[in-house]
Parts: structure tokens; sequence; C-alpha cells
């Protein structure tokens, strides 16, 4: 390394550089924020590339959001309901503030699963990368999670027929279970325990696993886009492919994370979401978030099982996908097979949702 | 060959996974309450679901369960005869006024809530998501809008220099594969 190249000769041998740059250097000297600017394809700027960017991103405003509805928030099940009530209808804001969260998480989950299905399509699963998958994959997972446990905070009867659910899978698991299961801990209410869970472990979870995430991304680099040149390993973009710093990149994605947050704004101002009644034990009236009709439809046909089954059987593909796809293409035209079995998966996830709208939902609880 | 026996293990155990997962499953039998409060709140429960005639009929069945349940502890039965009267009159305001007001005495000696319990007392109906918007309401529109508008902008500022097909262009028109090695090569450069 050159004195060139330190950020005090950078600004030496530059000596008109503005206030925000030499500013920039000074803080780069000690956080050393510059190492952000490694070399990253061109190709990875454009949107699909930067959809795992953009669920970062509304990851960040749920956390923001999530921060000020928990300070009029009560986990108690005799004033969950009421505190939500309360919060909307008397703190100036905190509709709107509640309506961005709502709409951040179907944001978050719904760009989650176009990345995890972009990755798929590109094969950028594929060696070296099997591990940073199996982290996506864990991640997404996760913010299945967050979904469920934030459904059950609004303590209505979706979300507590959602719980119900919940812990009689809990028991058809048996000891797997027994964290869902409210003998785990008699004396607590099962909603705080979930509150916990949305709140710290989730939450804490998935700053891990994204940390995660982006350092194997550095250190495997972004994959070679399947329609690109690749080099002689077959593993990273050509080298002769121009490349950007990857500052560029977050530039990029915060552009388009602005897109997302004035949409969700918009949202939260035209649809934001209603509170229910509070739950009635006993009961199971009411149809689950939409992220879940697909296992609900299998729980109509199978019962409660179908649940397990469904799930199941989707993350342990997902999870075995990169060792049992051996294939080393990455274009979708030269992988006939799991392009197949991705499209059956694909296929049967958006009918099973779909027929959700022409069942008659059975009763399954305490069945 | 080893290859292959990953394989058969791996389908062996995708084919036994939802058997061994669901082996401790048991049949909970019928758990219909017997409580006549849970099922005054049950009824008040279906009301503010549904007051389509629907939701009125299970209200009714709710409701004449509570009055023939032997478990009428805290449970003022008069006025739940009253309620039951003012829904066959198709008033449901105030039978649910009346419903609510009949298990007053026993949600007032409850405990706190502790495990799966509800620890809810008064149903009310659902809570609207928004009515007629207001000034905050358009402000904050305008607001959204705004930042949506300066996202679009700074993404098209910000695009890539060159386009995927104009990568390909200027990357030469070289098949994807063109520069990778043979199969046969990359298992030599990596031996197990």
């Amino acid at each position: 390394m050159t004195a060139r190249d330190t950020p005090a000769g950078r600004a030496e041998s530059t000596p008109h550089r503005s206030l925000a740059r030499r500013a920039l250097d000074v803080v780069d000297e000690r956080m050393g924020i510059r190492a952000l600017e490694y070399p990253v394809p061109e190709h990875a700027n454009n949107l699909t590339w930067s959809l795992g960017g953009v669920t970062a991103f509304a990851f960040v405003v749920l956390l923001v959001t999530g921060v000020l509805l928990a300070q009029f928030y009560s986990p108690q099940p005799e004033t969950a309901n009421q505190s939500l009530r309360d919060m909307v209808t008397n703190v100036w804001g905190m509709r709107f503030v509640r309506g961005v969260h709502y709409w951040a998480a179907q944001a978050m989950y719904v760009t989650a699963a176009l990345h995890l299905i972009r990755v798929f399509l590109t094969g950028s699963y594929k060696r070296p990368r099997e591990g940073n998958w199996l982290v996506g994959v864990a991640m997404f997972g996760l913010i299945i999670l967050a979904l469920f446990t934030g459904t059950v905070l609004k303590w209505d009867q979706e979300g507590f027929e959602a719980l119900g659910h919940n812990v009689e899978l809990g028991d058809l698991l048996g000891g797997a279970g027994l964290w869902f299961s409210p003998d785990f801990a008699s004396r607590v209410p099962i909603l705080v325990r979930l509150y916990g869970a949305h709140v710290v472990m989730i939450p804490g979870l998935i700053l891990v696993l994204v940390t995660l995430h982006a350092l194997l991304v550095k250190r495997h680099r972004i994959s070679p886009h399947p329609d690109l040149p690749t080099d002689t390993s077959g593993d990273q973009a050509s080298p002769d492919e121009p490349t950007e710093p990857f500052t560029h990149h977050l530039r990029r994605v915060t552009a388009f994370g602005l897109v997302l947050t004035g949409g969700l704004g918009i949202l939260a101002v035209l649809v934001p979401p209603a509170i229910g009644p509070p739950p009635v034990d006993g009961l199971e009236i009411t149809r689950p978030p939409w992220n879940f009709w697909w296992m609900f439809t299998l729980e109509n046909w199978l019962g409660l099982p179908g649940i397990l089954y469904g799930g199941g059987a989707l993350f342990l593909l997902l999870t075995l996908l990169p060792f049992v796809d051996r294939n080393p293409q990455r274009s979708w035209r030269r992988r006939p097979v799991a392009m197949s079995l991705g499209l059956v998966v694909l296929v049967a996830v958006v009918a099973l949702t779909l027929l959700m709208l022409a069942i008659t939902p059975k009763t399954h609880l305490g069945m | 060959m080893i290859r292959g026996t990953w394989r058969l293990v791996v389908v062996t155990i995708l084919a036994l996974a939802p058997v061994t997962l669901t082996a401790g499953a048991q049949a909970h039998g019928d758990d219909e309450t017997q409580e006549g409060y849970v099922l005054v709140q049950q009824a008040l429960a279906h009301l503010a679901h549904d007051v389509s005639s629907d939701g009125i009929d299970l209200a009714m069945e709710k409701v004449n369960d509570a009055l023939e349940t032997e478990d009428q502890e805290g449970v003022d039965v008069a006025e739940v005869e009253q309620g039951m009267h003012a829904l066959e009159a198709d008033q449901v305001d105030q039978a649910r006024t009346l419903l609510q007001d009949s298990i007053t005495e026993a949600l007032a000696g409850r405990p706190l809530a502790t495990g799966y319990e509800t620890g809810t007392g008064v149903v009310p109906v659902e809570l609207p998501g928004r009515g007629p918007l207001t000034g905050s309401d358009w402000l904050v529109m305008v607001l959204s809008v705004g930042v949506a508008g300066l996202g679009v902008w700074l993404s098209v500022r910000f695009r890539p220099h060159e386009s995927v097909s104009a990568l390909r262009l200027l990357l030469g028109t070289k098949p994807v594969t063109a520069n990778r090695p043979k199969r046969r090569i990359r298992i030599a450069r990596h031996p197990r």
C-alpha cells in the first residue's frame, strides 16, 4: 500500500477536496469505512440483484417502527388488544407507524421470497456459496416466525387462533415443540414469551445472520450473472466485467429503499390494518394471514399435521437444494431438473394459496 | 457410489420425516367449554365478527348453551335471557350490551391470565383500519409520495452504467461457459 492509498495520503495529494470529503477522510481514518468500497461486478447493481438489500432496508424500517410501537404496547393478555386500540386512536401518528410496520413486514416477506427465487434462478447458491444459501434460508424461516409472532401480538381472534395452531403443533412435535407449549412456563402468559421472541430473539438472530450473510457475500464475492462470461474457475464474474465500489451498490439499494418506504407510507395511510375483537377461547372463526394460506389449505385436507408436512417439506427442499443439485451450470435454461422442481413447488404454493379462497375452512383446534 | 448412497439416505429421511414428526400425535377430544361466562363470551365474539343472520344464529346457539349449562357461576341468567330476546328481535347492539353486562361478576374475580388463557373481559367490535382521511393523513401521504419520488429519481440517477445486455456485448459473444474449464480439469484441481 502506498502513502497515496492511505486516508492521510489521499488528503495530502488532493488539497482542494470538499469539506465533506475531508470529514469523511477523518472518520475513515478512525473507523475504516472505506473498507466498504470493495469492487462488485456491474451486474449486481440492477434491481433483481439488489433484492437482498431491499429486504434489509425493510428490516431497518421494521426495527425503527417496532421500537416506537414497543413504547405503547402492553404484552399482558388482559391489556394487549386494548393497548393497540389506545395507541392508534389516542397517540398522534401511531396509527401511521403501526401501518408502516404492518406493511413493511409484508414487504420484507415478499422481497425475501423474491430474493430467494432470484438466487435459485441464477444458481447463486452453488459452490462455494452453499453455506450462505443456508444462512439465507434460515433468515427466511425467521421472517416467517416474525410474521407469525407479530400476528399473535395483536391478541385478537385471528392472532389467538394462530397461537392455538402453534400450541397444538408444538404438542404434535412432542419434546421438540416444548417451547411452544404453555406448559413450558405455565405461570407466564405465552403472549409475553412470544413478545420476547418477536422483539428480541427473532430480530437479534436476524441481525446476526444478516451480518454473517453480508460477510460471506464479501468473502465469496457477488456470484456471476448466468448470462455473462465467468472467470476460469466458473465461480466468479469475469475479470473483464466492469466493477463499481460496493458503496455504489449501497447507494442504489438506498434509492430502492426510499421507493419502498414511500410506498409503505402510502399504504399505511390508505390501507392501515384493522384491530379485531379480543380473543375468546374455544372458537375457530377466522382465517390466517395470506402468507400462511397455502399451509391452511393443507390443514383442511390433512388436519393439523398438514402444516408440518407442508412447511417441513418446503424447508427441507430449500436446505438440501445446494447439496443435491450438483449441476455446475447457472443458467436456468441448462438446469431443467432444478427448474422443473422449482416450478412444481411454486405452482403448488400458489395453487394452495388460491384454493383457500374457494374452500370452506374446517375446525381443527381442540379436535 | 458414495454420492448415490447419500442421495438414498436423503430420500429415505424425506419419506419418513412426516411419520416420525407426528409420531406423538394424539387426539385431544372435543374441548367445548361448559363454563357459562365463556359461552356468553363466545356469543359476543360471534356478534363482534359477523352481524349477518349467520353470525346472529351462531351467537344464539352459544347463548342457548349458556342458559342450559350447569356452570353458570357469576352469570346473570336473567340478563342472558333478555339478551336472547334482543337477538331474536334482531336488536344486536342491545343484545351485546346485555350479554356483556351479564358476565360482569364472573369477570371481576378472575386472576391474571397465565399460560394460554386469553385474559379477555370486554369483547368490543373490530376497530376499522381508518375512517375518512384527515389533514394529517394527507400531509403524510404527500410526504410519502415525495419520498417515493425521490427514491425513483435517485435509483434512475444511480442506475448501472451498463445493462446486462450491454455487458454481454461488451464482454463479447462467447457462450456463458466459454471460460470455464472442462469438468475433468476442475476435479483434478480439487482432489478429494
